[in-house]
């Protein structure tokens, strides 16, 4: 029994290993992603800590009527604990601005400053009458690396308990010894407002922004990768089964072109790739509509995305789904010719893993990008490959940059009909019959 | 076929052929394994490309010219396979498309292989449910219902009992006679080519040994059956 039970592990771990399936999706995979990942994850984490380590130039503009804002701005006790923590404060007052959308519009003009926090008029008056000071805080969220912002935020969250203490002091010294415990205690309402691309998001803090830039940007590449996965096994089957099923000679014999045969294959497999980009668009319209409600119930906000600008209008959505048609079409040519080379389905899983593997890299490897904010000439790069362009090109299309993407997939168009040309001389040839690859344990010639 | 050769690298496949199938009759190629049979079915077949030599059926080149070729030809490779998922008469009606150049013509086609086939009311189930014999059968049904001018078979009664063999045999046979249908057809079974064939070739490693009507073969051999001629032809070029 005990031998019996062996000889059967043994036999299945012989065919197990000796199945590059196997070796491709289980060792080498890994062996290359997981570097990758954590090159990534090593750039990911240091850009985060070297904002987080880096100076934060918070600007200030103080509408206060009275003068106890200014005695608190100007104490040197928080100063110096500002300059500890690498935060510098910019006085706007000191450059002649006296209004919030002035101090707004010379941050947005000037990139180097991540947020205001603005002191109200009322600001003397509350202290005095020991009433919470509402003070709004503005984030200014850079385009394309909305990460950046988690710095800024821990900073102003310090910022606003050094304002509280130095303001609890201050009343309890010089206005009140038995101030109200529930003001000492709590001074200041902190409200967040965000700043992205030149728009006002009103009650939004940065965070929700961030969260609603990554669900977006992320979820694409991964959709893709998923579709795009399951269209080229589609397509390897079914040149495969061809083989195996012994159909594919008569076929050929028959009277009509061989791009023909092609082609019919060709337009199955993209048929059934079209049925799933309908269904991932609208998938993700119906994603689009759903991330802005529970994202902001939390916070008892409503995100908006048309208004912070992460919306796709018609033209942008054509231009996805034209990226994402032409990847597929180019991808699958290439897998048609891949497949050929297989006699039966096994086989042509296996060899399409060397599309799959390649296409699965470059797919982290966008995902990734995105994630880090790589420069502008990797993104773009990215845009004129197959596989990754699909994934890039909403990157582009929330932010309105049409011209770069419809060159892009002019390019596109190119590659795919070169694609399709490759596979038609393929198909055209003896190639597609006499082209064999078999994995398969080799018989030594004593065990025939 | 005029001195056709064809190499796979090293490997002389076929080395240098001469033979002419005459209009209506049964031409059997018979071989060993690797003998070159299923290469020079293939290149009349118009799947292969000689490495050199020339190929005519009817007059038309099958390099320059593989489409008219197409059309004159029917061809059932050796363990040729039909769509699982299809019914039987699918299955024709799949086939006949490609041939017929009006639903009239499909039709009669159809109704054609499904009465050769023999298959009856089976041709109403998927072909993943047929036997090996019954797939074979309506196979050769397809290769006969589009009424070619040239019919190639390789090996199209190997592996199959003897039930479905005779009714291959019978349906190359009568098919043959009726509508004076030249058929290339191979196989290892001497019996059954000494029975349908006019004329056989023997070919051994990629070369025509002997060719001529088998009863012709067997009295320059001096030989009961056409298996005796096979084998010392075989043997004396070995």
């Amino acid at each position: 029994m005990r031998n019996a039970l062996l000889n059967i592990v043994k036999k299945e771990m012989k065919e197990i290993i000796r199945d590059p399936r196997l070796f491709l999706a289980m060792i080498l995979l890994p062996i290359l992603i997981m570097p990758i990942m954590g090159i990534a994850f090593q750039g990911f984490m240091s850009q985060a800590a070297e904002s987080a380590k880096g100076e934060v130039r918070i600007a200030v503009i103080n509408l206060d009527e009275g003068n106890i804002s200014e005695i608190i701005l100007s104490s040197p006790d928080f100063n110096l604990a500002l300059k500890s923590l690498n935060v510098s404060m910019i006085y706007l007052n000191n450059l002649g601005l006296d209004s919030v959308d002035a101090a707004i519009n010379y941050i947005t003009d000037n990139g180097s400053i991540r947020a205001l926090v603005v002191f109200p008029e009322n600001f003397t008056y509350c202290i005095n009458a020991q009433s919470p000071i509402k003070l709004d805080v503005y984030y200014f969220v850079e385009k394309n690396n909305p990460s950046s912002i988690t710095a800024v935020s821990s900073r102003i969250t310090i910022f606003m308990q050094l304002l509280k203490q130095v303001i609890s002091t201050y009343v309890i010294l010089n206005i009140d010894p038995n101030a109200n415990p529930v003001f000492i205690q709590n001074p200041l309402i902190s409200q967040p407002n965000t700043i992205y691309e030149g728009k006002v998001i009103r009650n939004t803090p940065p965070e929700l922004i961030m969260q609603a830039f990554f669900m977006q940007m992320l979820m694409m590449p991964i959709a893709v990768m998923m579709l795009l996965s399951i269209a080229i096994q589609f397509a390897a089957t079914s040149v495969a089964s061809e083989k195996e099923q012994k159909t594919l000679e008569i076929l050929l014999t028959m009277p009509i072109n061989r791009e023909t045969i092609l082609f019919g294959k060709l337009t199955g497999s993209i048929l059934v790739a079209v049925l799933g980009t309908i269904g991932y668009a609208i998938g993700f319209q119906f994603y689009m509509q759903s991330i802005t409600t529970p994202m902001g119930q939390g916070q008892g906000v409503q995100i908006n995305l048309n208004e912070i600008g992460l919306s796709i209008d018609p033209l942008g959505f054509t231009l996805m789904a034209i990226s994402l048609f032409l990847s597929l079409l180019a991808i699958l040519a290439l897998v048609m010719i891949l497949a050929s080379f297989a006699e039966d389905v096994r086989t042509a899983q296996s060899l399409t893993s060397f599309i799959f593997m390649p296409v699965m890299l470059v797919g982290f490897f966008a995902i990734f990008a995105i994630a880090i904010g790589v420069s502008p000439t990797w993104m773009q790069i990215m845009l004129f490959i197959p596989f990754t362009s699909p994934m890039i090109v909403p990157l582009y299309v929330i932010s309105k940059q049409y011209m770069i993407v419809i060159i892009s997939l002019l390019a596109l168009l190119l590659e795919t009909i070169i694609a399709i040309k490759i596979a038609a001389k393929f198909y055209g040839s003896e190639m597609i019959l006499s082209a064999r690859l078999r994995f398969k344990k080799k018989k030594k010639k004593e065990t025939e | 076929m005029q001195d056709l050769r064809k190499y796979f690298k090293k490997t002389k496949a076929v080395d240098g052929i001469n033979f002419t199938v005459r209009e209506g009759e049964i031409f059997g190629l018979i071989g060993p394994n690797g003998a070159g049979k299923t290469t020079t079915l293939r290149i009349i077949a118009t799947l292969l490309k000689p490495t050199s030599g020339e190929v005519k059926v009817m007059g038309h080149d099958v390099v320059s010219e593989p489409k008219i070729v197409r059309k004159l030809i029917s061809y059932l490779p050796e363990e040729a396979g039909a769509y699982p998922q299809l019914k039987g008469i699918e299955y024709l009606r799949f086939m006949a498309n490609f041939i017929g150049e009006n639903e009239d013509a499909v039709r009669e086609m159809v109704e054609f292989g499904a009465e050769i086939s023999g298959l009856g009311e089976r041709l109403h189930d998927k072909v993943k449910t047929y036997s090996k014999g019954m797939k074979r059968r309506l196979l050769v049904a397809r290769t006969l219902m589009v009424k070619p001018k040239v019919a190639i078979l390789d090996e199209p009664t190997s592996g199959l009992d003897i039930i479905h063999s005779f009714h291959i045999r019978n349906m190359l046979k009568d098919f043959s006679k009726k509508f004076n249908t030249t058929i290339i057809v191979s196989s290892h079974n001497m019996l059954e080519i000494e029975y349908i064939c006019d004329r056989v070739a023997i070919i051994h490693k990629g070369k025509i040994v002997a060719e001529g009507a088998p009863r012709e073969l067997k009295d320059e051999m001096n030989a009961s059956n056409l298996e005796e001629v096979f084998m010392r032809k075989v043997m004396a070029h070995a």
